[in-house]
C-alpha cells in the first residue's frame, strides 16, 4: 500500500514536471500511464534538466505496471556452452523480485548454447522480441550492418539513463566499440588489455629439472614472471635435455595476436601495426618480428621441442596436451589470476613466464559486447536495466553466481564455493560465463582467485602500454571479398608455419607472393586510409 | 567341373566380402575402444585398440551432464514413429490423388509439388512463417512439421508408382466390381503399393532420425524437447568451441578440464549409432523384403 501511494506520487511529479515542460499539454494519468515509450522518452528528454530522467522513467513504469497488473518485460538473450543452466527460471525469479522493486520490469531471459549464433541471429532478423543480447558471439560490425544494434547514445539514451555505467568504464574503452563514430554496443567490465607470449610451464617439470624460477618474481608481482625470448630458449633447451621423452612445446594457431605486440587493429592479421607508437599499417608478413617468430618456432621443431604429431590433429587444445601431459609448455596471453586459470584448465600447477609487455588494444576491447536491439520496443527500460547489471553486485551475483545458499556459499574469508552437496556435475546453475557479464568485479570471487582481483584488473589495464590506435576498429564489409581471398591463402600456410613445420626461408615468400596476388597491398591501403581518417577525427598524434 | 567352380566363386566371394566386413568393423571397434579409453592418454598416445587406461568417464560425462539422454532417446523414438506414420499418410494420399487421371487441376498440383523440389524459402523466411504465423517455436510440432513432414520427392516417387505399377486395368477391373474409390484405394491400390510405401516410410524415418536441425533451430527454451541427435550435435558444438577458444575467452577453468575432449567424439558416436544397431537386425528382414518384393503380376 506504501508503495502504491509512492508510485502515485512519484507518477504525478513526473507528470507535472513533464507537462511544465511540454508547455502545459494536458495529459490526465491514464494516458501517461498508456503513453508509448517515443512519447516516454519526449516526456524525459523535457525533463532532463530536472536531473532525474530515470526515476522518472522508473516511476512511469510502475505507474503503468499498477494500472495493467504487468511489468514491462526486457527480453535478454545469451548464451552459456554447457547450454541453459537448470537453474535459470528460478534465477529469473529472483532476479525479477529485485528488478520489479528497484527498475520496475521484469528480466526474461533466453539461454541458448552455441545454437546462438544462428538462433539469436534468426530471432534478430525475424523480430522476435530480444533486447538485449551480444553482438560479438554473432560479429559485431555484421550485426550493427545489419542494422540489429541501436544507437545508444540516440535521444541522449546513454547520458541519461546510463550514467551508472559510465562510472564504471572509462570513455576509452567504449570509443573502442564505436562503428563509424557511432556506439552500438558497451563493453563489460573486465582486463581489457592482455599480456602476450606468455608461455604456462608445468611446475613440475621445471623442479624437476631444478630450474630456479622462485628468484625470478618480483616483489610485487607473484603471478608472472617477466622475461625474454633468450631465457625461454634457455629453459626449453634444459628442459629438452632434462626430460627427452615430452615433448617441451605445444604448439598453437594463435602466435600473431596471442604471441606478438602487434595491433591487428580489431581484427585479422593483415595489414598491422608493428608496435603500439606506430600508425602505419604494414604487412605482417614481410616484417622481421614475425620472422623471427616463426623462425623460433621451426627451431623448436628442429631441436626435437615439438611432438611429431602437433599437426596432425590441431582440434585438441593446448591446455588439453599439457593436462594430458602430452607437452609440458604451452603460450597464452597472461592477466590478473591467470596462473589460476591455466593451472585448473592444465590440471596441475603451472608457472607463467610472459616475455611482452602487457598492451592495450581495440581487439581486446570491443571482444565482448553488450547491445540493445534495434527493434527494442522500451530502450530506456533496456538501458536502465543494463546500467543496473554494471553497478548493482546485488544483481551481478545472482546473474552470474546464482542465488545464494541455494547454488553458493559465502567461506569465511570472503571467497564463495559450491554449497553443500553441489558440484560441477550437478549444479543448477554454474555457467561460467562470469566474463561476458557486464560487472563481474562487483560480484563475489569464486574460491581460487583473489578477493581484490577488481583492483588487479583495472591496475593491469591502467598500466598496459598503449596502442596508439587504441578505439580504432576498422570496417572491413566493404572489402569482404578480398578478406575471403586472403583468409583462404592465409589458411593454407598458418598452422604448417606456426607449428613450426614449415621453414620459414622458404615458406613465408611463397606465402606473401600469393597473398599479394590476392589484393594483400589493396586491403593494407584501405586500412591506412581509414585509419588516417580516424586519426584526424580524433586528434591522435 | 560345375562344383568347382561354384567352390570357387564361393571362396572368392567370400573373401571379398570378408575384407570389406572387415573395413567395416575395424574403424566401429576402433570407435568403440577409444570411447573406453582415458582421456588423458588418447591425447598423449593417440588411439589403439586396446584401451591404454580403460576409463568410462566420456560415458558417464554424457549420462550425467545437463539434459537427460534417455528422455532425449524417448523424444527421437517418439518423433520417427509420430513423423513416419504422419508423413506416410499425407505422401501415400496425396500421391494416389495425382496419379488419377481424372483428378481435375492435377497438372497444376503436380507442378506446385515440384516447385518445392527446386525452390523454397530460405532458412530466414522459413524460420518467420514457422514461428510468427504458426507459433510452433519450443513445441513438438517444431520437430514434426519443418521441412520433413512431407517431400516433394518422395511424393513424386510414390506417384510414378502408382502410376505405372498398377495398371489401369485392375483398377477398372475393381470399380466394375462395384468397389467405390475408397475401396479401390484400401483394397486394390495400398496393398500392391507395399514396397514402394515401405521405401519412403524408411526414408521419411532415417529423415526424422537423423535431423538435428529442426531442434537446433526452433527449440531455445524447451531443453526437454531434444532430441538424441540434436542433443550430441549441441555437445559437440559447446565442447569443440570451449576446447578451440578456451585460452582466449573463458576465466574459469574449473568445468572445463572436466570436459573429455577426445574420448567424448568417440563415446557420443557410440550412443548414437546405438539404437540402429539394435534395431536394424529386426528391421533387415522386412525392409530386404520390401524393395525386392514387388513387379505387378498383370
Amino acid at each position: 500500500m506504501k508503495r502504491r501511494t509512492m508510485a502515485a506520487v512519484l507518477a504525478a511529479l513526473m507528470l507535472m514536471t513533464g507537462c511544465g515542460a511540454s508547455g502545459g499539454q494536458t495529459a490526465d494519468s491514464g494516458g501517461a500511464a498508456g503513453a508509448d515509450t517515443k512519447e516516454a522518452s519526449d516526456t524525459a528528454k523535457a525533463a532532463k534538466n530536472s536531473g532525474d530522467a530515470p526515476a522518472q522513467a522508473i516511476a512511469e513504469r510502475r505507474a503503468r505496471a499498477e494500472e495493467t497488473g504487468q511489468y514491462s518485460k526486457v527480453a535478454m538473450v545469451w548464451c552459456s556452452f554447457q547450454g541453459a543452466p537448470a537453474g535459470v527460471s528460478r534465477v529469473e525469479q529472483a532476479l525479477n523480485e529485485k528488478l520489479r522493486e528497484k527498475l520496475a520490469l521484469e528480466v526474461e531471459m533466453t539461454v541458448m548454447d552455441i545454437s546462438y549464433r544462428q538462433n539469436c541471429r534468426l530471432m534478430l532478423s525475424s523480430g522476435e522480441k530480444c533486447d538485449i543480447f551480444w553482438a560479438n558471439m554473432l560479429g559485431y560490425t555484421s550485426c550493427v550492418n545489419d542494422d540489429y544494434c541501436m544507437d545508444l547514445e540516440e535521444n541522449d539514451l546513454l547520458s541519461q539513463y546510463g550514467q551508472g555505467i559510465l562510472s564504471q568504464l572509462r570513455p576509452e574503452y567504449i570509443n573502442a566499440c564505436r562503428v563509424g563514430g557511432k556506439l552500438y554496443g558497451l563493453p563489460p567490465v573486465k582486463d581489457f588489455a592482455i599480456g602476450p607470449c606468455a608461455y604456462c610451464i608445468g611446475k613440475e617439470y621445471l623442479d624437476q629439472i631444478g630450474y630456479d624460477y622462485e628468484s625470478m618474481y618480483t616483489e610485487d608481482d607473484h603471478e608472472t614472471i617477466h622475461t625474454d625470448a633468450a631465457t625461454i630458449d634457455d629453459i626449453f633447451a634444459r628442459l629438452h635435455a632434462g626430460i627427452p621423452d615430452i615433448p617441451v612445446f605445444a604448439p598453437g594457431p594463435n602466435l600473431v595476436g596471442q604471441g606478438m605486440m602487434v595491433d591487428e587493429l580489431g581484427g585479422d592479421d593483415f595489414g598491422v601495426l608493428l608496435n603500439p607508437d606506430s600508425l602505419k599499417v604494414e604487412d605482417l608478413f614481410a616484417s622481421d618480428e614475425f620472422k623471427t617468430r616463426i623462425s623460433q618456432i621451426y627451431d623448436w621443431n628442429q631441436k626435437g621441442y615439438i611432438s611429431k604429431d602437433a599437426l596432425s590433429d590441431t582440434q585438441v587444445s593446448m591446455n588439453v596436451r599439457v593436462k594430458s601431459g602430452a607437452a609440458m609448455c604451452m603460450m597464452a596471453q597472461a592477466k590478473p589470476g591467470y596462473i589460476n586459470q591455466i593451472s585448473a584448465e592444465c590440471g596441475r600447477p603451472m608457472i607463467v613466464f610472459q616475455c611482452e609487455d602487457n598492451v592495450l588494444k581495440s581487439s581486446g576491447c570491443a571482444s565482448v559486447i553488450w547491445n540493445i536491439n534495434q527493434n527494442c520496443e522500451d530502450p530506456v527500460a533496456a538501458m536502465q536495466l543494463m546500467d543496473a547489471l554494471y553497478t548493482d553486485p546485488e544483481l551481478s551475483n545472482l546473474l552470474i553466481w546464482g542465488q545464494e545458499d541455494v547454488d553458493y556459499v559465502l567461506t569465511e574469508d570472503g571467497h564463495i564455493d559450491f554449497a553443500e552437496g553441489v558440484d560441477v556435475q550437478n549444479a543448477e546453475y554454474f555457467h561460467q560465463m562470469n566474463w561476458q557479464f557486464p560487472n563481474q568485479y562487483i560480484a563475489h570471487v569464486w574460491v581460487g582467485d583473489d578477493l581484490d582481483i577488481g583492483r588487479k584488473t583495472e591496475e593491469f589495464n591502467d598500466k598496459a602500454v598503449r596502442s596508439k590506435a587504441m578505439g580504432f576498429m576498422f570496417d572491413n564489409s566493404a572489402y569482404a571479398t578480398e578478406l575471403t581471398a586472403l583468409t583462404n591463402v592465409y589458411e593454407e600456410y598458418r598452422d604448417q608455419l606456426m607449428y613450426g613445420f614449415l621453414d620459414p626461408e622458404d615458406g613465408i615468400p611463397e606465402m606473401e607472393q600469393r597473398l599479394k596476388a590476392a589484393g594483400l597491398d589493396t586491403y593494407i591501403a584501405a586500412k591506412q586510409a581509414a585509419l588516417d581518417q580516424w586519426v584526424e577525427q580524433n586528434g591522435v598524434n | 567341373m560345375h562344383t568347382r567352380s561354384n567352390r570357387r566363386f564361393q571362396i572368392f566371394g567370400n573373401a571379398v566380402m570378408l575384407v570389406l566386413s572387415f573395413n567395416v568393423l575395424v574403424p566401429m571397434l576402433l570407435m568403440v575402444s577409444s570411447s573406453f579409453t582415458d582421456n588423458d592418454v588418447l591425447v598423449r598416445k593417440g588411439y589403439s585398440f586396446i584401451p591404454g587406461k580403460f576409463s568410462t568417464y566420456a560415458y558417464q560425462y554424457i549420462f550425467t551432464s545437463g539434459n537427460s539422454i534417455l528422455n532425449a532417446y524417448g523424444v527421437s523414438i517418439l518423433l520417427t514413429i509420430a513423423g513416419t506414420v504422419l508423413g506416410l499418410s499425407i505422401t501415400t494420399l496425396f500421391a494416389y490423388a495425382l496419379s488419377r487421371k481424372f483428378v481435375p487441376g492435377r497438372g497444376i498440383l503436380t507442378f506446385i509439388v515440384f516447385f518445392t523440389m527446386l525452390f523454397n524459402g530460405g532458412l530466414v523466411p522459413t524460420y518467420i512463417n514457422y514461428t510468427n504465423v504458426f507459433g510452433i517455436k519450443n513445441t513438438f510440432m517444431a520437430l514434426l512439421l519443418p521441412g520433413l513432414l512431407m517431400n516433394g520427392f518422395h511424393v513424386l516417387l510414390m506417384k510414378s508408382y502408382f502410376v505405372a505399377g498398377i495398371p489401369d486395368e485392375i483398377m477398372d477391373a475393381a470399380y466394375i466390381d462395384g468397389a467405390s474409390e475408397t475401396r479401390a484405394f484400401f483394397g486394390i491400390a495400398l496393398p500392391l503399393a507395399k514396397p514402394i510405401i515401405a521405401t519412403i516410410g524408411l526414408f521419411i524415418g532415417i529423415g526424422y532420425w537423423n535431423d538435428w536441425m529442426n531442434g537446433y533451430i526452433y527449440l531455445t527454451k524447451r531443453t526437454d524437447l531434444y532430441s538424441i541427435q540434436n542433443l550430441l550435435n549441441r555437445m559437440m558444438q559447446n565442447i569443440q568451441f570451449l576446447a578451440q577458444n578456451s585460452t582466449s575467452i573463458v576465466n574459469a577453468g574449473q568445468g572445463l578440464a572436466n570436459i573429455p575432449s577426445v574420448s567424448i567424439r568417440m563415446a557420443m558416436a557410440v550412443v548414437g549409432v546405438l539404437p540402429i544397431l539394435v534395431v536394424y537386425p529386426f528391421v533387415q528382414s522386412n525392409f530386404v523384403k520390401g524393395i525386392t518384393l514387388g513387379g505387378v503380376k498383370g
